[in-house]
């Protein structure tokens, strides 16, 4: 399970038929900091970055969200019949940090 | 089963129904721990208390569900153990080794005798 901030939605113009009617949110990982990363790419690898998951929740751009990618996870959410791993679990409210270790 | 510092807690109300009262932290690993998504940080179910600086021994996977009382807990990682002492032998660990996966944070182990 991972955070990541929502930055906006997916449509697909044509699409598994099994995905007809579930929202698409692309998510950028929060960064080493836990921070919202300022450009989707890792920030040890350099590599991009970004998380397209389902949402059955509602969350929107610029919500903190935990994102899952398990299969098992899938099943017990969305249902066995998504074609993706991806789903969003949680909407963030408020994401307490170790001030004393993060400086 | 993954070594990491809690970094933090993560509150949620709106979330799917089978995850309601668990709760979340946030797990920095020590060492090298690639998640399917390239992110230097895991989201733990916690239900040993621990808490942001306490080192923990992280359990992913179907064991980390049973670790919860089922297979029916939509959740992928769940804290096992909380560390008190751990032994590591610096040569083999080294700062070296360490830093891209601590790339913020000094490689600092609470409660650690370097062999």
């Amino acid at each position: 399970m991972l955070l990541g901030q929502v930055i906006g939605s997916v449509w697909g113009a044509r699409q598994a038929t099994r995905l007809d009617g579930q929202r698409l949110l692309q998510i950028r990982p929060l960064d080493a900091a836990l921070q919202p990363a300022s450009s989707a790419r890792s920030a040890s690898s350099g590599r991009p970055s970004l998380v397209v998951a389902v949402d059955q929740l509602g969350a929107g751009p610029g919500d903190l969200v935990l994102v899952t990618r398990s299969s098992r996870c899938r099943d017990l959410t969305a249902g066995p019949a998504i074609p993706t791993k991806d789903v969003v679990l949680a909407i963030v409210d408020h994401l307490e940090l170790d001030q004393g270790e993060a400086g | 089963m993954i070594l990491g510092r809690v970094i933090g807690t993560v509150w949620a109300t709106r979330k799917h129904p089978r995850m309601s009262g668990l709760k979340l932290l946030v797990v920095e690993p020590y060492f090298v721990y690639q998640p399917a998504h390239d992110v230097d940080h895991l989201v733990a179910v916690d239900t040993l208390d621990a808490g942001p600086g306490d080192d923990v021994l992280v359990c992913l996977g179907r064991p980390a569900r049973r670790l919860l009382g089922g297979d029916n807990f939509p959740v992928e990682a769940a804290v096992m153990a909380i560390v008190d002492r751990s032994q590591l032998v610096e040569r083999e660990f080294s700062d070296e080794v360490a830093r891209p996966l601590c790339p913020l944070r000094p490689f600092s182990p609470a409660r650690v005798e370097w062999l």
